[in-house]
Formats: structure tokens, sequence, C-alpha cells
């Protein structure tokens, strides 16, 4: 009975070894920008997703917002803003890959916070856009 | 039972092992994806002798481009992924020095990464005198080389105005093969 469960095991990694497997989930990077929002702003109330779509759409006296490349529909392919390059969907919705990856969540909001607000965007923002992004279906 | 129980141990061990391995193989592979093509040191100098004309005319170099994961991913999120040899060593030195003012944007990379990159770019960079410009030197535009402006002179100037084109940087818009580093002018498709 061991043995064969031990098979299933060997079966199991083996499938698991076809699947794509990201780092992480959507769902884990916004429960870890909760538990930053949480440390760092003293009267964190939870996010807010449509604080998020604001965020996301309006413009932070800079000449971009997010949707500038994104586009008012993140689960649409989007268009650099300068380059007119193709950018592929943001939401998760339409685009597996998104919000997987730590290292290019931080380089990417890091990036585009600095275009679109000459500034780094605080977890609360981090988290209420993810949050918006995470309703986009 | 518990003979069996014992037995069965070696073989968990594997099953766990690899089960780490797997997983470990799939982290890794997303973080380097997008390149498709990961060659670095092999194909490093895969097109020196292409560089020795332009690449426009001919075609030379077309099946050669070289490439590298990093710079395909990093230099082409946001443009085109710029063909080395498009540039100087010395342009490409200037461009990866001042990424945290690149055309208007901060385009800082991880140090590590950006070391890779520019490396990648210095190995494969053009030897042609024609890579300077008129202007400043290094440029830092390959549009304000004396060769892109040479290459490009019956493209009419209502051409580059077309709102499809937008800006000479978008070399894809005509050069229907530029992803792949081919520049042949029999890829050249203008748009209406």
């Amino acid at each position: 009975m061991l043995r064969i469960s031990c098979v299933t095991v060997l079966l199991l990694a083996a499938g698991l070894a076809v699947q794509p497997a990201y780092a992480e989930s959507p769902k884990d990077v916004l429960a870890a920008l909760q538990s930053e929002a949480a440390r760092s702003t003293p009267d964190f109330q939870g996010f807010s997703a449509s604080r998020g779509e604001t965020f996301f759409k309006v413009k932070h006296g800079n000449e971009w917002s997010c949707s500038s490349c994104h586009t008012e529909n993140p689960a649409a392919t989007g268009k650099h803003a300068k380059t007119d390059k193709p950018i592929e969907p943001i939401a998760p919705s339409a685009n597996a890959e998104r919000f997987t990856n730590p290292k290019k969540i931080e380089k990417w909001f890091k990036r585009n916070c600095n275009d679109v607000l000459d500034r780094i965007c605080t977890p609360q923002e981090k988290g209420d856009v993810l949050a918006y992004l995470l309703t986009v279906r | 039972m518990l003979n069996k129980f014992t037995n069965s141990r070696p073989l968990m061990a594997v099953a766990a092992f690899l089960l780490s391995v797997t997983m470990v193989a799939a982290y890794a592979d997303d973080d380097e994806h997008e390149g498709n093509e990961r060659s670095m040191g092999s194909e490093r100098h895969a097109s020196r002798s292409a560089d020795n004309d332009d690449e426009g005319r001919g075609g030379e170099g077309s099946s050669s481009a070289v490439s590298n994961a990093k710079w395909k991913e990093e230099c082409g999120s946001c443009h085109l992924a710029y063909p080395p040899r498009l540039l100087s060593a010395e342009s490409w030195r200037a461009v990866m020095s001042g990424l945290d003012k690149h055309f208007g944007s901060n385009a800082s990379l991880d140090p590590v990464v950006a070391a890779e990159i520019g490396d990648f770019l210095e190995q494969n960079a053009s030897t042609r005198k024609h890579r300077s410009s008129n202007g400043v030197e290094p440029p830092l535009r390959i549009t304000d080389t004396r060769w892109f402006k040479s290459e490009h002179r019956e493209v009419s100037s209502r051409m580059w105005k077309n709102p499809k084109v937008k800006s000479p940087s978008n070399c894809e818009v005509c050069h229907t093969r530029a992803e792949s580093g081919s520049f042949n002018e029999h890829d050249v498709r203008m748009p209406k």
C-alpha cells in the first residue's frame, strides 16, 4: 500500500514538472503586500479595488497614468505610450504570468511608478492596484 | 508492515528530491523565459564578420544575429532590443552608464544584469567609423549616426511623419523582421 502511494508521489512530481509553475500566485503577492502595508502604514485598513482603479486610471502630475500604456482595460493588450511596443495584458485573468515573479513585480513597480509619479509607490498603492487588477475579468 | 515502511523510505526520499528539483527548475525558468534565446558565450562573436558592412543592404548577419536573454528581456520590454552592431562600443558604454536618464525614463537595472548586458553590447558592437555622428560623440541614438542617416536618405519626410511610424526608432514598423535582427531591404514594407 505504501509502495503504491510512493509511486503516486513520484507521478505527482513528474506531473508538476510539466505544469507551468510560478514562484508565487497573485494572491500570495497580495498577501505579502498586505503584511508589508500593515507594518508600514500606521492606520492601515486594507486594500480597496475601487481606490486601485482610480489610481490606475488617473495621472499623478506627470504626463502618463498606468493606463497610458496598459490601457483603460487591464485585460487588453497594452501599448507603450512612447514606442508603441505591444505590452501583454496586465490583469492576471488575461495573462497568467502576471504577478507571479517577485523580482519582476518589484522591478516594474519601481520603473513605472517612477515614470508615473516620480517616486516609488507605497505598499498601500501597490496593494490597491493589485486588488483592482484581480477584480478585472 | 514496519519492514515495508522502512523499505519505502528511500523511495520517498527520491520522490521528495525529484519534486524539489522540478520545482526549482520551474522557478528558474520563470525568471528567464521571456528571452527565447539564451546564448552568450558561444554566439557572442557570431556576427562579427557581418559587422563589416551595412546590414541594411545585403542583409548579412541576419541569419547569425547574436542574442542574449537578459538583453532581449530588459531592452526589449519597452522597445525593440536594438542589435548591438548598430552602435559602437563607446556609444553602448554611454547608453548603459546613463540608464537612470534613458530618453526621459529611469531605466536603471540591477547592477549584475546591467554588467552582463553592457558586456554583450560592447562585445558585439560595431567597429565601423560611420557609427559616429556629426554632433555630440559618442551618439546615444542609432538614428543620430551617419550610417543610419545615409541608409534612410531615400525615406521621405512624409513617411517619417506617418502616425504608424511615429518615430524613426520604431524599426519594426517597416523592417518586418527587425525583431529577429534582420534589416534586409527585401523585408522592408512601408506602411500605407
